[in-house]
């Protein structure tokens, strides 16, 4: 059931008045279990078998997280969902590189890759962990620690939210108001126009090119390579805003995922702001393990490649994310030596997002490719001018426009408070104003008008 | 309490007039079709509103006006007006997605400044509807020269190719009459209703392969009898019928291209079509020769999948030039 689908509009809409029903009651017990039926309802209609899997997940996470200060039990409770994640997601890639290695074929395994398997396992991690850590104690109730792990906003691709940060909301009164709703819904509309109005479009453009890189000439791969930067912004930061504004709905807070990425000055700042859940889950759960900056320049530089490495391979089981992860991590180790000066001119500042921008638009053609070949025909295809079909695809400029205007807004907003940081934020309205009311439904018009109607799922469902 | 709900409610209603005025006004330049009525004179099953603006932005750009019979058509047509030349055909050969100067019978017009190039190609309008409504076609506008139908696709079953022997193939029929007559004259109504439509078809594409019977195709005699009925008719004016196939560009991963096309039925149509005294113009070679000297595809546009969907103005010009080829090689 994707967010941009009829059927999770009538889920939507039914859990809403459900929950609004329940909230008046003063245990919170039902309307968390509720809550939980409908996540596992809402998982279960991709393939209901994935859903004992999660049970399973969260099952071995809850148990093991009060028996945390065994260390058989926190073994237990670290290794299963690495266990889970290895096999269902990497089991037959490493089977395949194995094969290649030996240059023998040993076969593989029917597997089929449950939906959010990423997200759910590092949810259920980081809560052995965090428990382990004693920044929170373990959860006595399972219902609680299932709508965590489960909760349906985030459940299938992000963003990853802490334990920490959810488990707290769940003990306080948190309901369906009309404030909340005002947000939510504002946040919805705000994340279905970027996927289906925008990104959708532009994945016609990228999978043509990407499907066939030779016959399209190098001016359209450039377009291309820019439109899938693009895209994947939209996709998934769109998919964050729907996530975020859902359970706004239901009045839970989640941090927003990202924050005007394509403007950062350097590749640093980039992951501060790009899917900054992961970035940030990442950085508490390996790289600060693995010794972060405590040990020394050379071992920094080494945790923070061991990172990005793993933080590529996470988000799929393909080679091409890993060298991908390599590349980020590379030029974060390059990034560290170059000292920083605060308070740069703004042509600077301009110049060093372009060519952050530069290297981040061309670590995704290994993002987005599905083989190294397929990646080296569209570098080959832009640094030797190649000739071919030459496509100035109309969404990829309608896209740059929309983020330059949003950008500029931004610094706009930035200069008036004074502020040297530029930040992304919501653009909510009064909907008990006639304007407000008049934009909200403009803007349901206009996704209704301008949304691409194939099929194309988010991006990040996949991983 | 009830004061307070009573109020949103008036903004509310008040707001969503606003938003659909404002809506409207934005898709009077972006997806403003005209509403389609059946036709009497059998030429076509239905044709647009006469004298209508139209523009469209979802598939290409153009906009334009329909002609005093509804037609996207550079001329009018009165009952003095002598039809050289009668393009038939599907929504490719009304070229709804591209200015009227780049349609197929336009740029033939204007190739042969001398001739009256007429085109009646309406949407929905695939070979066999036009096939059956050949007769009433010929028969109203009376060409002189030249008949020609479009087609994107040369595979029948001896069912259907029966049916516009008998000339039993089902009309398309317009939405016309009440509310939903109202609805369909609001560009902003139209274009959701366009979307919910594209969006249901998605997903029923998905879910629904074609059955095989769809898939079979006739057999050579029942080709070469409609083909016989056609030149039948169009001959008995004195003019010469011309089929036109337009088959899809397929890109290959090294670059290069190949057609959809099915060797057995592109065979089979062009044997029957000789065998009749029809002329069959296949851009097969024609396409494929533009796309490897060029890189130009005849169909897609810059805001649609490249090399899929409608004729582009590329394909037209290709199309109106091969036709020109052969209209002055018979001479």
């Amino acid at each position: 059931m994707s967010f941009a689908s009829l059927p999770f509009l009538i889920f939507f809409s039914v859990v809403l008045v459900v929950v609004l029903f329940l909230q008046r009651l003063k245990n919170t017990f039902y309307k968390e279990l509720f809550l939980l039926v409908a996540s596992y309802f809402f998982y279960g209609y991709w393939d209901w078998r994935f859903c004992f899997l999660l049970l399973f997940v969260t099952a071995a996470a809850y148990i093991t997280a009060i028996f945390v200060k065994n260390k058989v039990a926190l073994a237990v409770g670290v290794i299963v969902p690495f266990v889970v994640l290895g096999f269902f997601k990497y089991f037959n890639f490493f089977l395949d590189s194995f094969e290649s290695l030996i240059n023998r074929d040993i076969g593989t395994l029917s597997i089929i890759l449950p939906v959010g398997i990423s997200f759910y396992t590092f949810q259920a991690l980081s809560y052995v962990i965090d428990v382990k850590r004693e920044k929170i104690p373990a959860e006595k109730s399972f219902i609680k620690l299932a709508l965590y792990v489960s909760f349906f906003p985030q459940l299938v691709a992000g963003p990853i939210v802490k334990a920490s940060e959810f488990l707290p909301q769940l003990k306080e009164d948190r309901r369906i108001t009309l404030k909340n709703l005002e947000f939510g819904i504002q946040l919805m509309l705000f994340g279905l126009v970027k996927k289906i109005v925008i990104a959708d479009h532009l994945s016609v453009f990228v999978d043509d090119v990407f499907n066939t890189p030779a016959a399209f000439s190098w001016i359209s791969i450039v377009l291309a390579v820019i439109s899938y930067s693009i895209q994947i912004y939209f996709d998934f930061s769109g998919y964050s805003d729907i996530a975020i504004g859902c359970a706004k709905c239901f009045g839970y807070d989640f941090y927003p995922n990202f924050n005007m990425p394509y403007i950062s000055e350097n590749v640093t700042v980039f992951w501060r702001r790009w899917h900054i859940s992961l970035s940030t889950w990442l950085k508490e759960y390996l790289y600060i393990p693995l010794g972060g900056n405590r040990k020394g320049k050379a071992r920094q530089y080494l945790n923070l490649f061991i990172t990005m490495l793993l933080g590529g391979l996470w988000h799929g089981a393909n080679w091409t994310f890993v060298f991908w992860g390599a590349l980020h991590g590379g030029a974060l180790c390059i990034d560290k030596l170059i000292p920083k000066k605060k308070n740069q001119k703004t042509i600077f500042r301009i110049l060093n997002a372009f060519v952050t921008f530069l290297f981040v638009s061309f670590a995704w053609i290994f993002f987005r490719a599905d083989s190294f070949s397929n990646a080296w025909s569209i570098i080959k295809g832009i640094f030797t001018l190649q000739d071919g079909i030459i496509q100035p695809f109309f969404w990829t400029f309608v896209a740059i426009a929309v983020v330059c205007i949003g950008t500029l807004v931004a610094i706009i907003r930035a200069k008036k408070r004074n502020e040297y940081e530029i930040n992304g934020f919501y653009p909510i309205f009064n909907l008990n104003s006639v304007l407000g009311l008049t934009i909200l439904f403009i803007v349901c018009g206009l996704i209704i008008g301008f949304a691409f109607t194939g099929e194309h799922p988010f991006v990040y469902f996949q991983f | 309490m009830s004061k307070r709900i009573f109020l949103w409610v008036a903004k509310a209603l008040l707001s969503g007039v606003i938003a659909v005025a404002i809506l409207t006004s934005i898709c009077m330049l972006y997806y403003n079709v005209p509403v389609h009525y059946d036709t009497v004179d059998g030429a076509t099953d239905y044709r647009w509103e006469k004298n209508k603006f139209y523009s469209r932005g979802t598939e290409g750009f153009a906009w334009g006006k329909t002609n005093n019979e509804g037609y996207l058509n550079a001329i009018d047509y009165t009952e003095s007006t002598q039809v050289d030349v009668l393009v038939m055909g599907s929504s490719h050969m009304e070229a709804y997605n591209v200015l009227q100067e780049q349609s197929t019978a336009s740029v033939l017009g204007s190739l042969m400044p001398d001739k009256t190039v007429y085109n009646i190609g309406t949407s929905g309008h695939t070979f066999l509807v036009c096939a059956d409504n050949l007769a009433d076609a010929v028969n109203k506008y009376e060409p002189k020269e030249y008949v020609i139908i479009e087609t994107a696709k040369l595979g029948f079953s001896d069912i259907q190719l029966q049916s516009a022997i008998d000339g039993n193939v089902p009309d398309n029929k317009s939405a016309t009459g009440g509310i939903v007559e109202l609805l369909q004259k609001n560009p902003f109504f139209r274009l959701t209703y366009s979307q919910l439509k594209n969006f249901s078809e998605n997903a029923e594409e998905d879910v629904a392969p074609a059955t095989p019977s769809e898939n079979t195709i006739g057999s050579e005699e029942t080709y070469s009898a409609l083909f016989a009925r056609l030149n039948d008719i169009v001959s008995e004016k004195g003019a010469q019928l011309i089929i036109v196939y337009h088959p899809y560009l397929i890109l290959n991963k090294d670059g290069t291209a190949t057609t959809n096309s099915d060797k057995e039925e592109c065979e089979l149509f062009a044997a029957g079509c000789e065998k009749n005294g029809i002329i069959f113009l296949d851009m097969s070679n024609r396409f494929l020769e533009n796309y490897e000297n060029e890189s130009i595809l005849p169909h897609g546009f810059t805001n649609t999948s490249i090399g899929s969907g409608h004729l582009n103005k590329n394909g037209h010009k290709m199309i109106a030039e091969s036709l020109y080829e052969i209209m002055k090689e018979a001479k």
